[in-house]
């Protein structure tokens, strides 16, 4: 695959004794690709995103990000891979918007010079400017979870993974939060989305993983892999085409 | 969209907001000194000049009524214990009120300043992990608030009824909600880099911190006197 960002090989994870949470997983990432991580609940797709993020550790398995193997390096993992959690409240750490997005520059130890541009960049890019000094908790569901991502895309990773981003998100929050999330696609960020509900960005995307029981059962372009979704227990709208699969008009 | 959240920050271009954070701080254990032990007189002063302060800084106590019916039942037992101890009413009443102006000097405290700033303007534990720990237990103290009443809303929606036993369920509801939020903060804190050493940029004195060092040696001077 030309231009590889991240390659994954055998990763397999377990709890407690031997509950295997992911089996053997292995697939590669090209850069300034849009993938959509697909399967029903429990399928280890949050793991999966936590265990590349570097949050859970990883037992075996290895992990190649720009041709760099990372397995060992969790910080270098931490730094450079971004995270969007499913429940952005959980993610939100500063009392203001503008002080949640220094949370993650300034542990970096990044100038403060450093740190107000990118900060202005991420305002600006998610027009966020006026509720610079909003208290987080006061915003609203579709803005929490723009913050969030704003806290992400202020350190600038390679690669950014969300986590079911569309959950619980009313229809303009979810047209806003797709709109953004090719705006950083054009832009060359590398996205990794989970989601089971292909209905609504399905069109978009350059490949498509589907996890099932831990095993990575399906991968492939999303022509290749929209006729065998069904058997894998993901929700296809009948009668749909591809390119109808997207809640934005095209 | 949540509204005004109790014990939280709020961005204004207010006295408050411009004064150091350290100075609020020692005005705060000062003043709660006094209006633990003053006189009912005293109480009164600084109670009128806590809510002249309230008013100028705009506090939405209105929207944090929801929130400060948690103070009910510790209202009720400082009342209550007083009253059993001095068999008098007024007593009673001026501990309720004791307490009550200590939570709103607290308020304001909090609504003027975050919680990063304090960390940073400690001395001496400004650069010490001391100083992530303090900024993250005073960024918990909104969400005990919210996850308290995210479970209160949700059991009063099911037709809970209030009886010994389903208070224990719900305040161990509660520390399970808090328990499951504070791992996943965790998550969130290593994903954002969080160091708990780093160094943090110390905030210098300035004239606006005047008014409350007068009223910081004040209260001390105050309490020594007795």
């Amino acid at each position: 695959m030309k231009d590889e960002l991240l390659r994954v090989e055998n990763l397999t994870y377990t709890v407690g004794e031997n509950r295997s949470i992911l089996k053997e997983v292995s697939f590669s990432i090209p850069k300034g690709s849009f993938t959509l991580l697909l399967g029903p609940n429990g399928a280890g797709k949050s793991a999966l995103l936590r265990i590349l993020k570097g949050l859970y550790p990883l037992k075996e398995g290895t992990i190649f990000l720009d041709n760099e193997d990372v397995t060992k390096k969790e910080k270098t993992r931490l730094g450079k891979i971004g995270l969007v959690f499913q429940d952005a409240d959980s993610q939100i750490v500063g009392q203001s918007v503008e002080k949640d997005l220094r949370f993650g520059v300034a542990n970096m130890g990044l100038e403060v010079g450093e740190q107000d541009r990118r900060i202005e960049e991420v305002l600006e890019l998610l027009s966020m400017e006026n509720q610079r000094h909003q208290n987080p908790h006061t915003l609203s569901g579709g803005e929490k979870r723009k913050l969030a991502i704003a806290g992400v895309l202020v350190m600038q990773p390679k690669l950014i993974l969300l986590d079911e981003p569309f959950a619980n998100l009313d229809y303009r929050s979810i047209l806003a939060t797709l709109k953004l999330l090719l705006r950083l696609q054009q832009e060359g960020h590398t996205i990794i989305l989970v989601s089971h509900e292909i209905e609504k960005c399905l069109a978009h995307t350059d490949y498509v993983l589907v996890l099932e029981q831990g095993s990575l059962v399906e991968e492939g372009t999303p022509e290749e892999v929209l006729p065998k979704l069904t058997a894998h227990g993901v929700y296809v709208p009948k009668g749909k085409l591809l390119k109808e699969l997207t809640w934005l008009d095209r | 969209m949540a509204g005004s959240v109790i014990f939280s920050f709020r961005h204004q271009d207010r006295f408050l907001n411009k004064t150091h954070p350290f100075v609020k701080v020692l005005a705060l254990l000062s003043g709660c000194m006094v209006l633990l032990q003053g006189s009912f007189y005293l109480v009164a002063i600084i109670g009128v000049f806590l809510i002249i302060v309230a008013v100028g800084q705009r506090l939405p106590l209105a929207s944090y009524a929801r929130q400060l019916r948690f103070f009910v039942i510790l209202f009720l037992l400082i009342a209550t214990g007083e009253y059993l101890q001095s068999r008098s009413m007024s007593l009673a009443l001026i501990a309720l009120l004791r307490y009550a102006l200590m939570i709103l000097f607290a308020l304001l405290v909090t609504d003027s300043t975050s919680s990063d700033e304090i960390a940073s303007s400690i001395p001496f534990i400004n650069k010490t992990f001391l100083a992530s720990g303090i900024e993250l237990t005073l960024a918990i103290v909104p969400m005990i608030f919210l996850v308290s009443e995210e479970v209160q809303i949700a059991q009063r929606a099911r037709l809970k009824k209030w009886t010994i036993k389903s208070t224990f369920e719900y305040l161990s509801t509660i520390f399970e909600l808090l328990l499951l939020r504070l791992e996943e903060q965790t998550y969130a804190l290593e994903g954002r880099l969080f160091d708990a050493k780093r160094r943090r940029t110390a905030l210098p004195l300035t004239w606006y911190d005047l008014p409350l060092i007068i009223a910081t040696v004040t209260f001390i001077s105050l309490r020594i006197i007795g």
